[in-house]
């Protein structure tokens, strides 16, 4: 049984892939000998007569494969490729698969543990995934996450096709994955769903990228085993795995020229009792100042960050208990000439070229800005029972998400305004328990898992979303399959969820309670013609109950100048996802991951303009009210790789989305417009001197013009189309025993002026100029 | 490890405290006008007054405007008019032009009508050069005509100085106006 190619691995294989070919790698002054010791975790006594595969790398004829002796050796030789794939079956324990980056280590050792599949530890820098999906997905390469992570988490997963940005300026973005966004998107921040005020297009995912050790999407609906309401696919955020016999430190370090970014991120983990208890701590610091257009400084667009957390892990035997506590900060300046007063001061903004306010650089956070602090701790244990194929993990997680907006127009009293107090503020606090249970036998895994969760959400200041309680409730069953050339997975999940909101009509309160219960299904499969040339297939559903700001929100939206009147007939989503993809890997010198996808969302909820505006004593308001459509998405997008040579390569990516509603045959708005990025990459493929590896590439980007719209859909016609040009080097240097990684890049070399349709102040100013990156990562002991 | 799970126990019940969701706060608790009248005084003949209210008892959102009346004036004639904003969510309703008063350096009401209307600030701020607050101003007729009068409150705190494009908009009402 050869589980080598199963999608979790196919994936990182093509991120593995293509990080060889267009940057660094970890090693590349390396042996091509390279001898791999099995050891049990427990009592460090050799493994013998484990099964091992090995695939040398990017050129997929290179393949080997054997049987540990009493020494638990295996032995490689021959080894041309700087990053091999590792997949190893040991009767009794974990099976293991990883990436090992060849460094000048000639031996490695790796540790097997009793069933645990969470806890492999490897004793070189290691990619891991465990999740076995015949659901489309990527994961990023290690380039594409040190080299971007200082921007955001959404700018950081942006590199991703069909991953795009709803940004509201330059310092606030979330992802979009195949046009979907928002609630539609769930966020795994290592493990647990990321429950903050996601519902606001400005209001960004409260996550340190620099956390992050892998960051994966999976597209579409299906997901069952996370979720049953991730229409649009879910983002996985995960840390490096503890290490338990191994100490290590780094330190990263990231700016950026255009706003005067810098970001200081520190990291250590240690054990305290070796093969027994572990941790990890890290903290991030960002600043930022005043954004820079090409030709002026967008007013008040400084922002502050401020991140922590601590993991702890204790094993003993069977059992493994993992702590995880982190702490979000951030403070951002709203760009003050976005903040309008009604529909006349709007309409003057859009119509002038430059905004009414700019400044100089500095670092000043004023009015408008927001607050947002997020908390989140869990605790997880994992069970191996004794004939290692069952496992039992069970989940305890809460989270604290609060969220202050402070608009420009303060309190008209100037006694009121002297406290300064925000004039929305939530809190959302959510506390989560979930429990699944694992069984692998002859290439069956199945899974069975339970997941609850209780919400509460408060607020004070101006009114626009109710108080509300959430319960949420759900079971799920998955089988996943692998025999020879095929791999097929299947899994049904039901859910039930209540909503309790509490407000105020005038004087009467009212307490509407709602309940809503359906099913959610995956059914998936791949096929390896060759070991080069995949395809797979998937067909997914996914529903979500309205949330609580599509019910019952009924307030002005100040930053944004609406008027947005919830819905409180509203029904369910449901979405149906149909994906094909083809992966192909050094094929005639063609490397690709192509994905296509259709998402048909019936009751597809959207918040449309309604005349005419709402008259207030402050003018008039445009107005937005929900309603709800048959929806139907379709895309494609992938990535086209072609060696000219060992050291060249051509790089295409493409993202093309189109939405219509099914029964008007109208465009959907706010979606995003067609993408195109190619690239020319060239990588020193011998290591010479301290110079490790190196690689330079030169990158197009263009945004095609966004011209599916309705008339009198938007207040302002979407900007034109737009092309930045782009430029990056990166290097591994040796200093004495440590290897320095650094990264450069310019974004918009050219300086370029433009607007991208799913930025918000698109209305108001022209997007980031030139910006001038440099990022290094600089491990402090290993 | 008693003391690892003592202290991952404590985190939980602290953060487990949360304030009571099913007591929301009453919208609006915050300042609102919900109502402007402004009342015009034939200065030849203080019989005759003519008032018109714009009233909006819940505030922006919500319900939609009770009362916009139109603002009905004779020709040739000369009106003194004051302007009186309420909060009526309160009760007893809160006057807040009182407020305006008091804060006057930081207040200035903008008036943009169409032809046929003069109006002719009378109040002034203590302000170094003083300038009109608006409160109370008089408007003077000339031929019969029909358009609208746009009365404009902005808040500048520190940057008054007579221009009507500083500062945040307090109020925006445009209403129809009508001289015979």
């Amino acid at each position: 049984m050869i589980r080598f190619f199963q999608w979790g691995l196919v994936c990182k294989y093509v991120a593995g892939f293509l990080l060889v070919l267009t940057s660094i790698c970890h090693a590349e002054s390396k042996s091509d000998k390279l001898d791999i010791y099995l050891y049990d975790e427990d009592n460090h006594k050799p493994i013998a007569g484990a099964k091992w595969y090995i695939n040398l790398g990017n050129n997929g004829t290179s393949q080997d494969s054997g049987k540990t002796e009493a020494d638990g050796l295996i032995h490689l030789h021959d080894i041309t490729q700087s990053k091999i794939q590792v997949y190893i079956v040991a009767k009794h324990f974990n099976t293991i698969d990883t990436l090992i980056l060849i460094g000048d280590k000639s031996t490695i050792q790796i540790l097997m543990l009793h069933g645990n599949d969470a806890a492999i530890e490897v004793e070189v820098h290691a990619d891991q995934t465990k999740d076995i999906d015949a659901q489309p997905g990527q994961q990023l390469s290690n380039l594409e996450l040190i080299s971007t992570r200082s921007l955001g988490i959404a700018q950081t997963l942006a590199n991703i096709p069909g991953v795009t940005l709803i940004a509201t300026g330059s310092t606030i973005a979330k992802p979009q994955i195949d046009g979907l966004q928002g609630n539609r998107v769930i966020i795994l921040n290592n493990g647990i769903r990321q429950e903050g005020q996601q519902w606001g297009n400005e209001h960004a995912p409260e996550i340190d990228p620099y956390i992050a050790k892998h960051m994966k999407v999976l597209r579409g609906a299906g997901a069952i085993r996370y979720a049953h309401d991730a229409i649009g696919g879910v983002i996985f955020v995960e840390p490096d795995t503890l290490a338990f016999r191994s100490r290590q430190a780094e330190l990263n370090l990231g700016g950026g020229s255009n706003n005067g970014m810098g970001a200081v991120s520190l990291q250590q983990s240690s054990y305290i009792m070796l093969g027994r208890l572990a941790y990890r701590v890290q903290g991030t610091t960002k600043r930022s100042g005043t954004v820079h257009s090409p030709d002026y400084y967008q007013k008040n667009t400084g922002s502050a960050e401020y991140n922590g957390s601590l993991a702890l892990g204790y094993v003993e035997g069977r059992h493994k208990l993992e702590f995880f506590g982190s702490y979000f900060y951030t403070k951002l300046g709203i760009f003050s000439a976005s903040h309008i007063g009604n529909v006349t001061d709007l309409y003057q903004a859009i119509a002038s070229d430059r905004p009414a306010e700019t400044s100089n650089f500095n670092y000043t956070i004023s009015r408008p800005y927001q607050a947002v602090d997020h908390s989140l701790f869990k605790l997880q244990y994992d069970y191996n029972l004794p004939d290692s194929q069952w496992h039992i993990s069970v989940t305890v997680a809460h989270q604290n998400n609060h969220r202050q907006e402070y608009d420009k127009h303060l309190p008209r009293n100037n006694t009121k305004a002297a406290l300064n107090l925000p004039e929305l503020d939530y809190s959302i606090a959510s506390s989560s328990v979930d429990a699944n249970l694992d069984y692998r036998v002859r290439g069956w895994r199945h899974s069975l898992g339970i997941s609850t969760m209780y919400q509460a959400n408060t607020w004070s200041g101006r009114f626009f979303i109710p108080n509300y309680e959430t319960y949420r409730a759900g079971i799920w069953a998955n089988s996943h399959y692998t025999k020879n050339k095929w791999d097929v997975e299947a899994g049904l999940r039901t859910d039930y969820r209540q909503l309790n909101a509490y407000y105020y009509q005038g004087n009467d309160l009212l307490q509407p309670s709602n309940n809503w219960q359906n099913v959610a299904l995956q059914l998936g499969g791949k096929y390896r013609i060759t070991p080069n040339l995949h395809l797979l297939a998937n067909v997914g559903t996914a529903w979500r109950p309205p949330a609580a700001n599509e019910l019952y929100s009924n307030g002005l939206h100040h930053g944004a100048a609406t008027i947005e009147i919830g819905n409180a007939g509203l029904n369910s989503e449901y979405a149906t996802t149909y994906s094909t993809g083809i992966h192909l890997n050094n094929y005639y010198r063609f490397s690709a991951d192509v994905i296509a996808s259709i998402n048909q969302i019936n009751s597809y909820i959207n918040l449309v303009p309604t005349l005419p505006a709402t008259l207030t004593i402050r003018g008039a308001f445009p107005t937005f009210n929900y309603i709800q459509q048959n929806a139907l998405l379709r895309s494609i997008s992938g990535t086209l790789l072609y060696h000219l040579s060992e050291s060249f390569n051509l790089k295409l990516n493409a993202s093309i989305l189109r939405g219509t509603d099914r029964n008007t045959k109208l465009w959907i708005a706010q979606l995003p417009a067609d993408r195109f990025s190619s690239s020319v990459n060239y990588v020193l493929v011998h290591s010479r001197g301290r110079l490790q590896s190196a690689g330079i590439n030169l990158s197009i980007t263009h945004v095609a013009r966004m011209w599916r719209l309705t008339a009198n859909e938007d207040y302002s016609p979407a900007p034109d189309a737009y092309t930045t040009l782009n430029v990056g080097a990166n290097a591994l240097l040796k200093l004495g025993k440590r290897s320095i990684e650094l990264n450069l890049s310019v974004d918009n070399l050219t300086n370029t002026r433009y607007r991208d349709y799913l930025d918000r102040f698109r209305y108001f100013t022209d997007a980031m100029g030139r910006n001038v990156r440099l990022n290094l990562r600089l491990p402090l002991y290993n | 490890m008693k003391v690892l799970i003592f202290t991952i126990a404590t985190a939980f019940l602290i953060t487990a405290c949360e304030k009571d969701i099913t007591t929301p706060p009453k919208p609006n608790e915050t300042e609102l006008i919900t109502t402007c009248i402004l009342t015009l005084t034939d200065s030849a003949n203080a019989s005759n007054v003519v008032k018109a209210t714009f009233r909006d008892p819940d505030g922006e959102g919500g319900n939609a405007a009770t009362q916009f009346d139109s603002i009905r004036l004779k020709a040739n004639t000369t009106y003194n008019t004051q302007i009186v904003l309420l909060d009526e969510s309160k009760s007893p309703a809160d006057t807040i032009s009182k407020e305006i008063l008091k804060e006057q350096n930081d207040h200035q009401f903008f008036f943009n009508n169409t032809t046929g209307l003069q109006i002719i600030y009378a109040d002034k701020d203590t302000n170094t050069p003083s300038l009109p607050v608006g409160l109370s101003t008089i408007w003077r007729t000339t031929s019969p005509s029909a358009g609208t009068v746009t009365v404009i409150l902005k808040h500048q705190p520190g940057t008054k100085k007579g221009n009507q494009a500083d500062g945040d908009t307090d109020i925006e009402l445009k209403y129809n106006t009508v001289i015979r």
